[in-house]
């Protein structure tokens, strides 16, 4: 553990430089390929689908600056994400004369200051501890909606939420960017229902680019390896003066900050909130994402997100009929899936997240050396 | 005194579910996220058995069967590939217990469900009316309870379970294996589990997502008794089952706020006082 804490930290700077240098171009063509993709892509219900999507990037991503970084694996991240959610719906079912944007940043205060609440009795916590810590909590809030269920509505959630359109910055914003794409007079053209699905998607698209993007910055840079740092070793980084205390609350904080962002916005596309939002399926679907597309790196759940939503909420439906009778045999595939690939390969398909994950061997070498390291 | 009888049943049949959670991490290092699962299978399976026509008491044994048997499954094929990373073991498992839970809502459905109780009729104890089935459950859980002890501390295979949950290394060096007591103590832990599952099937409800509320409570139970210790595994549930009823009795919705209440137990020993009641010094 020790000695691979002491040569981790310069080979992860190097590889972070790396990373970032040339792969800027590349990584920015990403969003401007989703950015025109509404212009050749006529099919709506795709592009509902992949809005969906870019909201769960923001959940990975935000996932991953807590869990991938520090190594304080959150088991409970859908508390998060409901809490913004709720927050904004409850805005809209009491006072919906607060604007849209008002409301969001709500939720990512209720989020963020429930980051703290958790945060702060689980900063002596690891592994187990802190997964269960985390599972538990997410539990509690379902329980919360019930037993104020006149207010949050049980079982059947909030309905009637203000959507992205009635924004005040949302909806031009949207709007304007879906005339930009699409032409004004196509866009014109379309039925309000198409135009509304066309305004979600440009916001949800902008607001992943912000949130990952931001992210991204942070994670790749001297902050990011401080975070990494504590997952390595947190003697080690405390001795070397990292105030752990801090950054480790931080971490908490601004995931939960970023994931309630996510959550607030995902519940003004949806228009309602529901218990899915706080359920453990969407704190393992996220897991899920992160494990497939490789924790720590920001961008590696991020496009696992995209591959894993679209499967489940749009080519999984068109695949068989089962998955539409019976949703819950898509996540049961998915759970099945991340389960042989535990086993079967380890250290092999998902190397990132296990190696970092588990605190065993270092993260920051190349995927080659790290398969053939022994645990 | 409805608190008094009816906590003290509630303590004996979450006692069952704590134990095998708290002796599959003692021994094997391992947290079963899907401990809860098993508590699931024993009453999902005894409901299936006696919707199929079986006896209950038939019912019953296959219930407890078939959370050994996956038990036995979740060891030989999930964990034990990756016993030693605990990240994944915690994930793994926590995938199975979503894919149990989706199994059970694609072939049972999400409606709730009720076993028939095992005997009929009410009995009346210190003035409290209690269905006859509700006392078995908390007599059968007890005399479980105290065999899985007298095993733990009398017997022979005991001693071997103790000896790998104090120095795993030293207890290879006197010829005992492990992985083969992480198995056997995991299967039984599974069959604990199962049968507090069974007992409480005929005045519980049955869902697909009732394997929560009782891993969440083992997991308060494990951080209130102090990790690894048995003794305070058992006083710990006598504290958590009394308390579930006292929210369910005494506060208004207590029903749906008892998982609120394990957390908060939770939240607080860990803040508080981590190394729990028992527990010597936090590791």
């Amino acid at each position: 553990m020790t000695d691979t804490a002491a040569h981790a930290k310069p080979s992860a700077g190097s590889r972070a430089k790396r990373f970032l240098k040339p792969n800027v171009v590349l990584l920015a063509l990403i969003p401007l390929f989703l950015l025109y993709l509404p212009r050749f892509v006529e099919n709506t219900t795709l592009l509902q689908a992949i809005s969906v999507a870019t909201i769960f990037v923001m959940f990975a991503a935000s996932w991953d600056i807590l869990s991938g970084y520090t190594g304080q694996v959150s088991f409970g991240h859908a508390a998060f994400i409901g809490t913004g959610a709720y927050t904004v719906a409850l805005f809209s079912k009491y006072e919906p004369g607060v604007s849209n944007e008002l409301a969001l940043l709500a939720g990512v205060l209720v989020a963020a200051l429930l980051g703290v609440a958790i945060g702060v009795p689980c900063l002596r916590l690891k592994g187990p501890y802190l997964a269960l810590a985390t599972l538990s909590v997410a539990g509690a809030l379902v329980q919360i909606t019930f037993i104020y269920k006149e207010q949050l509505g049980g079982e059947d959630g909030i309905a009637g939420v203000k959507n992205v359109q009635d924004g005040a910055v949302t909806g031009p914003l949207g709007e304007g960017l879906s005339k930009l794409v699409l032409g004004p007079l196509t866009f014109g053209g379309k039925s309000p229902f198409d135009q509304y699905i066309y305004v979600s998607y440009f916001v949800a698209l902008l607001a992943m680019v912000l949130v990952v993007g931001g992210l991204m910055l942070l994670g790749y840079g001297k902050r990011g390896l401080v975070l990494r740092s504590i997952q390595q070793d947190e003697a080690a980084a405390e001795a070397a003066g990292v105030p752990l205390t801090r950054y480790k609350l931080a971490a908490f904080v601004l995931s939960a900050a970023c994931a309630g962002f996510a959550g607030g916005l995902y519940a003004q596309i949806r228009g309602t909130v529901a218990l899915d939002l706080l359920s453990v399926d969407l704190s393992l679907l996220i897991i899920i994402i992160a494990a497939f597309g490789g924790a720590g790196s920001i961008i590696g759940p991020a496009i696992g997100a995209y591959a894993v939503i679209l499967l489940q909420n749009y080519y999984l439906d068109r695949a068989s009929d089962v998955f539409v009778e019976h949703p819950e045999l898509k996540i049961g595939s998915f759970a099945l899936l991340l389960i042989v690939v535990l086993i079967v390969a380890p250290r092999g398909l998902v190397p990132p997240l296990l190696q970092r994950l588990s605190g065993r061997g270092s993260p920051s070498r190349a995927a080659g050396a790290a398969l053939t390291e022994s645990a | 005194m409805d608190v008094l009888v009816q906590g003290a049943i509630t303590s004996a049949t979450i006692a069952l579910v704590a134990l095998g959670f708290s002796l599959v991490y003692g021994v094997g290092g391992i947290v079963n996220l899907a401990h809860g699962s098993f508590f699931m299978i024993g009453a999902y399976a005894a409901y299936a058995a006696s919707e199929a026509d079986m006896p209950l008491l038939v019912a019953a044994v296959i219930g407890v069967a078939a959370a050994m048997l996956a038990g036995v499954l979740l060891d030989r094929l999930v964990i034990a590939p990756i016993r030693h990373q605990e990240v994944a073991v915690l994930i793994a498992t926590l995938a199975v217990a979503i894919l149990v839970q989706s199994g059970v809502q694609f072939f049972f459905g999400g409606l709730e469900r009720q076993l028939p109780g095992f005997v009929e009729g009410s009995v009346s104890i210190f003035g409290v009316d209690l269905r006859q089935t509700e006392l078995l459950a908390g007599l059968m859980a007890l005399v479980t309870i105290v065999v899985v002890l007298l095993v733990l501390t009398r017997s022979p295979a005991g001693r071997m379970v103790r000896a790998v949950a104090e120095d795993e290394e030293a207890a290879v060096l006197v010829g005992v294996r492990p992985e083969r007591v992480t198995l056997y103590v995991l299967a039984i832990g599974a069959g604990l589990a199962g049968l507090a599952g069974v007992l409480v099937a005929p005045y519980g409800v049955l869902t697909p997502t009732m394997w929560l509320l009782p891993l969440t409570q083992a997991f308060a139970i494990v951080i209130l008794g102090g990790l690894g210790s048995i003794q305070g595994t058992v006083l710990a549930s006598v504290v958590i089952g009394f308390l579930d009823r006292f929210v369910a009795f005494n506060v208004k919705d207590g029903g749906i706020k008892i998982g609120l209440v394990t957390v908060a137990v939770i939240l607080a020993t860990l803040v508080l006082r981590p190394q729990g009641l028992l527990g010597k010094v936090a590791r």
